[in-house]
């Protein structure tokens, strides 16, 4: 099995940018990263639930949503399996059985690090 | 410099992605409306006015390569400037997009400088194309004013709009009212002079035929006829009166008679 470089949980320079896209609004960014951690689960919910399925093919859309939204918060980890299990689901390759456990362990470490970083209001000081 | 702003609608399926893009873009100064996917884009084009589209490609029920081909059939839609927002990876997918008609596409997480950048660019392709159909829309209404004025049905007024115009068309359109107006004043005059010649025409036909018949043999004969019954009338007459002169010598008739 190839090692992949761990990415980091969460991205300070990345909150930085989406901070300062925002208008630097702390208040804004608290709401924003409510939306993620409601919308999560059900995302994680849908990939588990397609692959105990054997779909491969309905894992794609959620894992792609769960891409796209974990980068715009800087959730790197998460963004990097979400990218490694639709690129293994549209290739219909077996790997992506085994990326849900990691998916799941990765959503826990990141809810954690916004949890800080919100205590911080989300800059990196 | 400071992008310009404009009415935007951003479409996207992720609630995050959707909440941080309309934000950045109300920051700027932009006016957002969002969709969820494109049957959502699709009614909010259709009931509203927009510059910028901001496309999602992934999308459930109708995704960004639908919703293009939909505003690009679309005739009133066609001319909209449509961005599509992709991940990193999304090379060929992007590739098809511009193909279809897409102006430009933002990749996601969206750097603000490049967001501002394409964005800019995308209204000011929009104003310029705004411009263009204005103009080629006001050329339009000096050219059917032509046609009108050939079929004598010009109606000044609906080149007002033309003509308060700065450009080299309003002054096209203010020469074309006053020449318009010249000639309508002279197919006027012109108009009045063929009247009254026409009256000339009538009154000297008619003293030709008068004078045609006053001067034939046949009406002298009768003049010549009709003055002598005129004469033999008053010779008749003198030396013994008409009936009528001989009942007024007469008197009144005499009363009837009681029996």
């Amino acid at each position: 099995m190839v090692e992949r470089p761990v990415p980091e949980v969460l991205d300070q320079a990345a909150l930085n940018e989406l901070m300062a896209m925002v208008g630097d609004d702390a208040e804004f960014m608290d709401e924003l990263v409510d939306t993620y951690l409601n919308e999560t689960p059900d995302l994680l919910a849908q990939i588990r639930s397609a692959l105990g399925n054997g779909s491969a093919t309905e894992v794609v859309r959620p894992a792609h949503t769960l891409k796209g939204s974990s980068a715009s918060i800087g959730a790197r980890e998460v963004e990097g399996l979400s990218r490694t299990i639709e690129e293994a689901a549209r290739a219909d390759a077996a790997e992506v059985l085994t990326l849900a456990d990691d998916l799941e362990d990765a959503y826990g470490r990141l809810v954690e690090a916004l949890a800080r970083a919100r205590m911080r209001r989300w800059s990196g000081a | 410099m400071t992008p310009s702003v404009g009415r935007i609608l951003a479409v996207e399926d992720s609630a995050v992605i959707r909440m941080a893009l309309a934000r950045a873009l109300q920051v700027r100064g932009h006016q957002v409306t969002t969709a969820n996917d494109g049957i959502e884009a699709m009614e909010a084009l259709r009931n509203g006015a927009f510059d910028v589209v901001l496309l999602d490609i992934e999308m459930p029920r109708k995704d960004g390569f639908e919703t293009l081909a939909e505003i690009k059939a679309d005739d009133r839609l066609r001319e909209l400037p449509v961005i599509v927002i992709s991940g990193v990876e999304d090379t060929a997918s992007v590739a098809r997009c511009i193909e279809m008609g897409a102006l430009d596409h933002l990749q996601k997480p969206f750097e603000p400088a490049v967001l501002d950048a394409r964005l800019g660019a995308a209204l000011s392709a929009k104003r310029l194309r705004d411009l263009e159909l204005e103009y080629l829309e006001q050329v339009r209404k000096v050219t059917n004013a032509a046609e009108r004025l050939e079929h004598d049905d010009f109606d000044k007024a609906a080149l007002d709009e033309v003509s308060a115009r700065e450009d080299a068309l309003g002054v096209l359109a203010r020469t074309f009212v006053r020449m318009a107006e010249e000639v309508r004043a002279r197919e006027d005059a012109l108009r009045r002079q063929v009247r009254e010649l026409t009256i000339e025409i009538d009154e000297a036909r008619q003293h030709r035929k008068v004078a045609e018949i006053t001067d034939s043999d046949y009406f002298r004969a009768l003049r010549g006829r009709a003055a002598e019954l005129r004469q033999d009338a008053h010779g008749a007459a003198a030396p013994d009166a008409g009936p009528e002169e001989r009942l007024k010598d007469q008197g009144p008739d005499p009363a009837p008679v009681d029996e």
